[in-house]
């Protein structure tokens, strides 16, 4: 396949050529548009999740965890909708659904098994935190933090063949989707916002993850909430890939969201907090 | 000491493998002691700043990876601030063995992202505040390594106070120094 900048391909004729390309669990999506319904109760989510009983096992396990310091077991979906919440348990589902994809090693990224996973986590427990203190939708930040560089796992198998080309970016200072879009020609970001397109997401997730690392293009607050909890995990050093901090900020993400500039150690603080007792999710309750 | 040359067997570390247990991992606004044969690690740092600090008599090393700048508003996170880190480091290095007068540092990190204002380059505040504690505590700074856009993993070994950069971007060696006079 010839990806070269004098033959480009449509991003369709990419993503159709991409062998082995991620999905997500139709359950989950469904769980996603019915959780944004004002009709969504917790027997419709319930009945969603129940269909899929590997994904239904998985968020039960997640519910038992030590994250959630359950005084009781939850032995059953609709226990867990009614305990947790219907958000809570659609972050768990979109957690349990993304999972066998965000931890595959992408070599293309100079990212090795389960380092795409932590940063994602880390990237939706930040965005949770900027929506929560904007009074934001938190758990639609969340959503849109763990999903936004999923176009990286689409990207790699392409990347993967060119780390020599990238190699040769080293020295220079660009940001890294720029590097992409000459390389590839495109970047993770709209190849990320195409395949939340075919999963059927809703619009303001996909246009998240389209304009994750340019906000200013989307005039919308959720976007701006991805794109400053990016830049805190890579301050925090959970961004292991190649691209390190090769990412451009744009302060007017923060304005937008009425911080002041200098409450990003505050964020910080905030964000590495949450960060720690998000790990908690993978621990068992003490018995 | 300043070594150009890749080390090839670093490589696989910084994609998580774990070499052997004389590996000690220090996280995100983590701080650790290690002595005799074992290496502190940071396998990423990216706008904060890893504080390395060696007693060559002791073979004391300890690590921290310094997220923010300021003092804490709690006790149990003086680890976390560089307005507190240094004595908190220095008070658990001491307690351990180490003197005072024997040690030395080495400061790594502060990447910064494109168009960063001063008011969110968390790396260079955090850096100022460091540099400022530790020469108020009388410890020599050996390596000061700010800034770039580059992530990098640190290795401090406490049998000789060797501390190593490695980029991931480049593939090889930033710096490597001993910090001992």
């Amino acid at each position: 396949m010839n990806l070269s900048k004098t033959n480009p391909l449509s991003l369709t004729d990419l993503v159709a050529s991409t062998p082995d390309l991620p999905t997500l669990p139709a359950a989950v999506t469904a769980v996603i548009r019915e959780t944004e319904s004002p009709t969504a109760s917790a027997q419709s989510v319930s009945r969603l999740l129940q269909q899929d009983p590997s994904l239904a096992a998985r968020i039960l396990r997640l519910s038992n965890s030590a994250y959630y310091s359950l005084s009781r077991q939850i032995m059953e979906i609709p226990e867990a909708v009614v305990v947790l919440g219907m958000r809570t348990v659609r972050n768990l589902a979109m957690i349990a659904g993304s999972y066998p994809w965000l931890v595959r090693e992408l070599k293309g990224y100079e990212l090795g098994p389960q380092e795409l996973w932590a940063h994602s986590l880390a990237v939706a427990t930040g965005a949770q935190c900027v929506a929560r203190r904007a009074r934001q939708n938190d758990a639609e930040a969340f959503s849109a933090g763990l999903f936004h560089n999923i176009g990286k796992v689409a990207m790699n198998v392409w990347l993967e063949t060119r780390v020599e080309s990238l190699y040769s970016f080293a020295g220079e200072e660009r940001n890294f989707d720029d590097i992409e879009r000459e390389v590839l020609g495109f970047d993770h970001a709209e190849v990320g916002a195409h395949l939340a397109e075919s999963w059927n997401l809703p619009k303001p997730l996909v246009r998240a993850i389209r304009f994750h690392h340019r906000p200013e293009e989307a005039n919308d607050r959720l976007a701006d909430c991805v794109h400053i909890a990016d830049y805190l995990a890579m301050s925090a050093g959970l961004n292991k890939g190649w691209d390190g901090l090769r990412y451009r900020v744009d302060p007017g993400a923060f304005v937008r969201m009425g911080f002041e500039l200098e409450s990003l150690e505050s964020l910080m603080a905030e964000f590495l907090g949450s960060l720690e007792s998000h790990g908690k999710l993978f621990e068992e309750r003490a018995a | 000491m300043k070594v150009g040359r890749p080390l090839a067997n670093l490589g696989p570390r910084l994609l998580g493998e774990r070499v052997d247990s004389k590996e000690i991992l220090v996280g995100p606004s983590g701080c650790l002691v290690g002595a005799g044969d074992q290496t502190l690690v940071c396998e990423a740092i990216g706008a904060g700043v890893a504080l390395c600090v060696f007693d060559p008599v002791a073979h004391l090393a300890g690590l921290a990876h310094v997220l923010l700048p300021g003092m804490p508003k709690d006790d149990g996170a003086a680890a976390r601030h560089a307005g507190t880190v240094v004595d908190f480091l220095v008070g658990e290095l001491t307690a351990k063995g180490a003197t005072t007068e024997n040690l030395a540092a080495a400061i790594v990190g502060g990447a910064r992202g494109f168009g960063v204002p001063s008011s969110l380059d968390l790396g260079q505040i955090v850096g100022q505040q460091l540099r400022a504690k530790l020469a108020e505590a009388r410890v020599p700074v050996l390596l000061d390594e700010l800034g770039g856009h580059l992530t990098r993993g640190v290795f401090l070994h406490a049998e000789n106070g060797r501390v190593e950069v490695r980029s991931f971007a480049q593939n090889d060696y930033l710096a490597c120094e001993l910090l001992a006079a």
